[in-house]
């Protein structure tokens, strides 16, 4: 098969992709000006492509300018940002833990940002809004290494430990939040049940412009993450004869995974599949390696997140479906297939 | 020369008229907004808590938020509170529905061309896009009284003196209600009054709930000690403490459309407290009073007025037996 490479920074770094990943990655950039193109033009205020279009490149004061530039596109960009980095998070975390059911709810990121975020709604509802994205991170990180410290153990039973100890302290984390969602103000209880639901209804480019800085800041990681990752699909032991320095590596791999998701779910909220679907998919796309397949299962998240978000804000409105809730609509009979899928090639 | 001048006063006087004069209004949050003298367009994000008192006050309403409850108005979506106190329909009443409270659709209301919007203080992390399309005040629901909060809802739409008004109204039937339970009773506040529901497998007691907690306290009636003490609005207890919330009177609310018809309220509690009916004071006694839900939660002087009428008539002007706790 016909391959391209990529190279940067005089050959350190260099991406191999096939033709196939190549035309995959046309298409779901094809995909993402589509979703760009309809979310421009689609939504209750009554607005055709055509003057939404002329609205973007002659912006003037007035409500089509608003509902362009202050509402559709910064729902739009936060949405591919908030989906690229579940999916790389997710896919990250499948490659580690040799997992292909791996996410980044697998080690408690989006049950410790959750319990965060509904603990202040609940138990501190004076303290600034500023402040929930803060705690969504706090808590997503302190969860994914707590999970990691109490995993830390022998390396060849590493990923499944893990996986357990995710599974637990997830579990236990839950538990948490459901108590207060329970005994909380109903009205507050009900806010973080909106929050839980994960939306980027309420973006603003504030939050677009943090979220991409953050993508920006561990974009330069997550290509060297590539590197290692390629390394650990062969097992621990053939990556040590690689010279990788499997222990570290993994830690600076997870937590890169973590930070990602981490940002993502303290912008939106938690975002159910995303992590988990967006990898698989772009697998079945077109079989990769390392480089392709992050390549692919960010541009696969963002087409999910944005296309989820679309359908959500249009499909019944005025009612709004939050895009975590759409995106888990559709992705779970798209999951169920892809797991048929893989028993009839019995590769799960 | 004369119809030329007429024409451009009448001009002149027409685009004054369409500039709004403002006022600065400190908001729940303490945002401070310009918004108009008198709101001629008003989008509430809160039907029984803003759209209610906003149609009893007669403001322009041209947007609320409202929710599809199944066996209701045809399926078609319902403006909770001001649907069920006043029957507020978003055709007939003209006003446009903009989705849920959770999630209002920020375009639908910007198609609107609202000179106010009213939002919830839960609800703040919607006032970046809000304010962006109209002047957005927060209003803070739970820690505002329900006078205080319907009294800012007035101030901010700009119909401060109806709410006067009305308040003088309902203030007078409060005092011949009080002028009556001294006449009957005495001290009110040797009468306890305990609100407390079984509802989706929870047994549910309510320091605040509506009209229905307001009214009670208004006329002077006393609570339970576990209730009186609650930190907040309600406390969910365990059926073993049951004999905790024993009083005068037990209220409960009971709604049609949300799975508590009044029929099966005692079914309910059979249920999840058994035994409750010969446990507690008033049930035994026939003391347990049942108000409409949805119409009570509705903020406004008619859900209080109708509340105090149901009070008056069920605790105040008929023999009961009292509690000796």
């Amino acid at each position: 098969m016909t391959t391209s490479v990529i190279e940067m920074a005089n050959g350190r770094f260099a991406l191999k992709l096939t033709q196939l990943v190549l035309w995959v990655a046309c298409g779901l950039i094809g995909a993402l000006i589509m979703i760009f193109a309809m979310s421009l033009g689609f939504g209750s205020y009554d607005m055709s492509v055509a003057e939404a279009f002329r609205v973007l490149w002659a912006p003037e004061e007035g409500t089509q300018a608003t509902v362009v530039w202050k509402l559709r596109i910064p729902r739009f960009v936060a949405a591919c940002l908030v989906g690229a980095m579940f999916a790389l998070s997710g896919a990250m975390l499948q490659n580690v833990t040799r997992n292909p059911i791996a996410d980044p709810s697998l080690v408690g990121v989006s049950q410790g940002a959750s319990l965060a975020v509904v603990a202040l709604i609940v138990l501190w509802p004076d303290v600034p809004l500023g402040a929930r994205p803060v705690a969504a991170f706090a808590g997503g990180m302190s969860a994914a290494l707590l999970v990691q410290a109490i995993a830390a153990g022998k390396q060849s039973t590493a990923s499944m430990r893990f996986i357990l100890v995710g599974i637990g302290v997830a579990a236990m984390i839950s538990a948490g939040t459901s108590a207060m969602l329970a005994y909380g103000n109903i009205n507050q209880a009900m806010g973080a049940l909106g929050w839980l639901a994960g939306s980027v209804h309420t973006v603003t480019w504030t939050t677009c412009y943090i979220l991409g800085l953050c993508f920006a800041v561990c974009l330069p990681a997550v290509v060297w993450s590539a590197r290692p990752m390629a390394a650990f699909q062969f097992g621990p032991e053939v990556a040590i004869s690689f010279g990788v320095r499997v222990r570290r590596d993994r830690f600076l791999v997870i937590t890169l995974a973590v930070g990602l998701a981490a940002f993502a779910v303290s912008a939106a909220g938690p975002m159910g599949f995303i992590g988990l679907l967006a990898p698989q998919l772009a697998q079945r796309l077109a079989p990769s390696g390392t480089g392709g397949r992050l390549v692919l299962s960010a541009l696969t998240g963002g087409v999910l997140v944005s296309g989820a978000d679309l359908i959500g804000r249009t499909i019944a409105a005025p009612i709004q479906f939050p895009a975590g809730l759409v995106s888990a609509v559709l992705g779970v009979p798209l999951f169920i297939f892809l797991i048929i899928q893989r028993a009839k090639t019995s590769q799960l | 020369m004369k119809h030329i001048l007429i024409a451009a006063a009448l001009s002149l006087s027409a685009s004054m008229g369409l500039a709004q004069d403002t006022r600065s209004f400190t908001d729940g949050a303490g945002n401070v907004v310009d918004i108009p003298l008198q709101a001629e367009r008003i989008v509430s994000l809160r039907g029984e808590q803003f759209t209610a008192p906003l149609v009893e006050l007669g403001a322009p309403i041209v947007g609320s938020t409202g929710n599809i409850i199944d066996g209701v108005n045809n399926g078609e979506p319902v403006i909770r509170g001001a649907y069920d106190l006043f029957h507020t329909r978003f055709t007939e009443g003209g006003i446009t529905h903009v989705g849920t409270s959770t999630q209002p659709d920020f375009e639908a209301i910007a198609s609107l061309n609202p000179d106010l919007i009213l939002l919830p203080d839960y609800r703040a992390e919607q006032y970046d896009q809000l304010a962006e399309i109209a002047p957005t005040v927060i209003i803070n629901i739970w820690s505002n009284s329900a006078r205080e909060r319907y009294r800012r809802i007035a101030d901010a739409a700009g119909r401060l003196d109806r709410f006067e008004e009305l308040q003088a109204v309902y203030d007078f039937r409060l005092n011949e209600g009080r002028a009556l339970v001294e006449q009957m009773i005495g001290d009110p506040s040797k009468v306890s009054v305990a609100i407390a529901e079984v509802r989706d497998d929870r047994f549910r007691v309510y320091k605040v709930y509506g009209a229905m907690s307001n009214v009670l306290d208004e006329l002077g009636f006393s609570k339970p000690e576990l209730i009186e003490n609650i930190d907040g609005e309600r406390l969910d207890l365990s059926p073993e403490q049951v004999q905790l919330i024993d009083a005068d009177f037990l209220v409960s609310s009971y709604a049609e459309h949300f799975r508590a018809p009044p029929a099966e309220i005692s079914g309910y509690w059979d249920v999840f407290v058994p035994g409750w009916d010969q446990v507690l004071h008033a049930p035994k006694h026939n003391q347990h009073i049942f108000i409409a839900r949805e119409p009570m939660r509705a903020l406004s002087f008619q859900s209080m007025s109708e509340v105090l009428a149901i009070y008056l008539a069920s605790i105040v002007t008929r023999d009961f037996v009292p509690f000796e706790g």
